[in-house]
């Protein structure tokens, strides 16, 4: 099989301004969908070994709900979106009416709405990365669930241990504030679409995303 | 008692014959848990299985990660510390399918493939299977008690249970 070059030969920094200016205009649209204000606050580059996964929103135990999509077309690989329990319950709560225990087995109402929320972000994201970069990137119909984080989150890359050992994660985390409504987007390219990545986002420029996404507050 | 727990991570192969000692997989999705226990002996192994078949291997991948080289590397590092493979008892753990779609996606398969690829690689050594807590759609702890030999699942909605004591008659 053959190995693509090592991903941290690639220049991250670009990848940061992707992720930046995707989460702005994702968490612009669930803010409008849920009308409650969401903050982002940051989002940052990391290469992770495949075994690391389970670990890579913190307690491979704790109660999460996950959204995933694969993405086909010029970038390859996986998009995630994690809420943590409380913020699964309150976006919950918000488009259904109907509280949700987190002890409790959700209904299909309640994932049904975690996919919609899932849906909102994915598209406006990926849009967002189509616009920047003049890349087709092409979500699959959402997959959704709530169990614990390692379980999700392995089932969600494994598609990926064909492809290397390492993966490059782009995690764009909003809404950290008490009262807000909260989660992280994650986007997993394929080692092999790196390049292609790379060479829009340098060519096309960032200058759209670059610089706001710290302290950008996005009201509905 | 004191115990101590060692995390047995994505292609991991843990062996112990300290009582004291617990092994654990953590939020087992799609992995299989494959747990050996020595009852005379008192040791205990545990392999978390990620994919079914070592054809993709890379040199640096875990001895535990695919499951036609999991059951071999268990039985080998059991053997190095003295228990037979004739003596070993195995419980099987995991293979959910975790994610819910409305699309098809092979991926979605993997717990089952790997379910079939571990009972097959035991099977062909004639190694019987004395519990198992296998498919289902909901991620799993595993614990197995080193002293003991039981072996304990946990899942968000149902808590912890005992699924069998190894160590114990039978």
């Amino acid at each position: 099989m053959r190995e693509t070059a090592s991903i941290g030969e690639h220049p991250l920094d670009l990848l940061e301004k992707i992720g930046n200016t995707g989460a702005l205009k994702a968490t612009a649209s669930l803010s409008a969908l849920a009308g409650k204000p969401v903050e982002n606050s940051y989002t940052h580059v990391r290469i992770v070994p495949l075994e690391d996964v389970p670990n890579l929103v913190g307690d491979p135990e704790q109660l999460v709900a996950g959204v995933i999509f694969q993405v086909k077309g010029d970038v390859a690989g996986r998009f995630i979106i994690i809420f943590s329990a409380r913020d699964a319950a309150l976006l919950i709560h918000t488009l259904t009416g109907s509280a949700w225990a987190p002890s409790e087995e959700p209904t299909e109402m309640a994932i049904s709405a975690i996919s919609e929320a899932g849906n909102i972000l994915a598209s406006s994201y990926l849009a967002a990365l189509e616009s920047l970069a003049g890349l087709s990137v092409v979500p699959s119909p959402p997959a959704a669930a709530v169990d614990m984080a390692g379980g999700v989150l392995t089932s969600a890359v494994l598609p990926l241990h064909e492809t290397g050992s390492e993966i490059l994660f782009i995690e764009a985390r909003f809404g950290e504030g008490a009262r807000e409504l909260g989660g992280r987007m994650i986007l997993l390219p394929t080692t092999a679409s790196l390049p292609r990545l790379l060479r829009a986002v340098g060519t096309r420029g960032t200058a759209e995303g670059a610089g706001r996404s710290r302290d950008a507050r996005l009201d509905a | 008692m004191h115990e101590r727990v060692l995390i047995v991570n994505m292609g991991d192969l843990v062996v112990s014959n300290d009582p004291g000692e617990v092994l654990a997989a953590l939020g087992l999705g799609s992995c299989v848990a494959l747990c050996a226990y020595d009852p005379a002996g008192r040791a205990g192994a545990m392999a978390h299985v990620v994919l079914p078949s070592s054809a993709i291997a890379r040199p640096h991948d875990g001895p535990g990660k695919f499951a036609d080289q999991a059951v071999s590397g268990l039985v080998r590092e059991m053997a190095a510390r003295g228990s037979r493979e004739q003596r070993l008892r195995i419980a099987l753990v995991g293979g959910a399918n975790v994610l819910k779609s409305k699309a098809a996606d092979p991926v979605m398969e993997i717990g089952a493939r790997n379910i079939s690829a571990v009972r097959e690689a035991l099977g062909a050594r004639r190694l019987a299977i004395a519990a198992e807590d296998v498919g289902g759609t909901t991620s799993r702890t595993v614990r197995l008690v080193v002293g003991t030999g039981e072996v304990t699942v946990r899942t968000i909605h149902s808590g912890e249970r005992s699924l069998v004591r190894l160590g114990g008659p039978g």
